[in-house]
């Protein structure tokens, strides 16, 4: 069993799409759990982002992994997710200015394969339009997502509105992008990530902060 | 006054052109090309190569922004001349303002024949898709990264002959169903970072001083329009 996950991840990091489906069909017909097949898919596609941050891999590339995971996702679990329902935990969009969205579309589909919940807001979003949506579904999480420099200005603008509502304290604003410390401080977000999978464990770890504290206080 | 040029090669066509135009003497030390998608490698580059200067007074970078690849970037021994733009293609089209106007008529893709010669551009990637993927799933692959783009721009900067890159790029716009368009650039500012004076169009960085966010905030209240790039007060 082992052998055959380690391929899968294998065939996703080389971007061998007909082998890596055809690996998780064999892992299906096997009646393999499959969380575990989805997860070995899942490394495979992380291991992408690495060879990419090497430089060895292009943006088209990381474009080919996430489409074969979401083939994958749509193999294993048809039309099911493996996202539980309710309110999204996570508003996530392009800055205004900004059309950008691979990145984007990339850690949606990452953070939704760990079952997090993800409202994507599309891209060219404007500063009101993130708040409403945090006031309409008091998401914890808002992610913001830019890739060209003049996103810096309406991310900060972004924060600045949110600062003025009563949530900002509930909410943790995680930018992502081209991104660093410099640009996290200059836009008053709490925290950057530039990668997807570092992006999902930080709201993975977030929200299991945020339910620890809901369990402390009784609420 | 000793100066050296530190350009990218991706825009040498241009550089030659307007030190040619200027009749500016300045030696040109080039960086290489196709570290546009990694600004830490880039900035990484471009320190090195400062680094290594010590002989001038002036260091004349011919480089934008660049996606915070300029942060933390230090002289020694010479002050640093930079131009206030975001990166090479407001340099090209002769301003920030031009570009941002191009950008907010509709999502662009900007091309040079520097760019679809040296950097790792989407001509290239297609390209080389299609013979890792094949065909389909390559043009699959191409219209999910331009997806939100509508239009592809060729700026001619006069440094090149546009009939040597003019049909590549047309049939790759056709075939993702994007608008194609030949814009003139200009290489006015290029020329003026050769030559000064360095006005508020650039920026001029003392021996020693790392270049921070701060360096490109503008007061956006006193400018009003933002003509030069820069980051809101």
């Amino acid at each position: 069993m082992a052998i055959s996950h380690s391929l899968i991840t294998s065939a996703v990091s080389r971007l061998q799409e007909t082998k890596a489906l055809e690996l998780v069909r064999e892992a299906m017909a096997r009646d393999q759990d499959r969380f575990v097949i989805a997860e070995e898919v899942r490394a495979g596609l992380e291991a992408v982002g690495e060879i990419y941050n090497q430089g060895n891999y292009f943006l088209a590339d990381l474009i080919m992994a996430a489409e074969i995971f979401m083939e994958v996702q749509e193999l294993v679990f048809g039309a099911e997710t493996p996202v539980e329902p309710g309110p999204p935990q996570i508003i996530i969009g392009t800055v205004e200015t900004d059309i950008h969205d691979i990145g984007k579309n990339i850690t949606i589909a990452t953070m939704r394969s760990c079952g997090l919940r993800v409202l994507d807001l599309g891209v060219n979003v404007p500063p009101r339009v993130f708040l409403k949506s945090i006031q309409d579904t008091r998401a914890p999480i808002l992610c913001l997502s830019g890739l060209i420099s003049q996103s810096y200005d309406t991310m900060k603008k972004t924060v600045r509105l949110l600062d003025r509502d009563s949530l900002r304290p509930a909410t943790t604003v995680i930018i992502g992008g081209l991104v660093n410390e410099e640009v996290r401080k200059y836009t008053g977000a709490d925290r950057w990530v530039k990668d997807c999978a570092v992006g999902t464990a930080l709201c993975k770890e977030i929200l299991s902060s945020n339910n620890r504290s809901c369990q402390m206080t009784g609420s | 006054m000793s100066s050296i040029i530190v350009a990218c090669k991706t825009i040498h066509n241009e550089i030659e052109k307007a030190i040619a135009e200027t009749q500016v003497t300045h030696p040109v030390l080039w960086i290489e090309s196709g570290l546009h998608n990694w600004p830490d490698k880039l900035r990484a580059k471009l320190q090195e190569q400062i680094s290594s200067i010590d002989n001038v007074e002036y260091i004349i970078m011919a480089f934008g922004y660049c996606g915070n690849s300029l942060l933390g970037v230090q002289s020694p021994n010479a002050k640093l001349v930079i131009p206030r733009v975001d990166d090479c293609i407001s340099l090209l089209l002769g301003s920030y303002q031009k570009r941002q106007q191009l950008s907010a008529e509709m999502g662009t893709y900007f091309l040079t024949k520097g760019w679809m010669e040296y950097e790792n551009n989407i001509l290239k990637e297609y390209e080389r898709c299609v013979v890792r993927y094949g065909q389909k799933r390559a043009e699959h692959v191409m219209k999910l990264m331009l997806e939100n783009y509508k239009r592809v721009v060729l700026i001619d900067t006069g440094a090149y002959n546009l009939d040597d890159c003019l049909g590549r790029s047309c049939n790759f716009a056709c075939m993702l169903g994007l608008q194609h368009q030949v814009v003139p650039g200009s290489l006015e500012l290029l020329k003026k970072l050769f030559t000064g004076p360095w006005d508020d169009e650039f920026l001029v960085v003392p021996p020693g001083e790392a270049l921070t966010f701060d360096h490109f905030r503008t007061d956006l209240s006193i400018t009003q329009t933002n003509t030069n790039f820069g980051f809101s007060s």
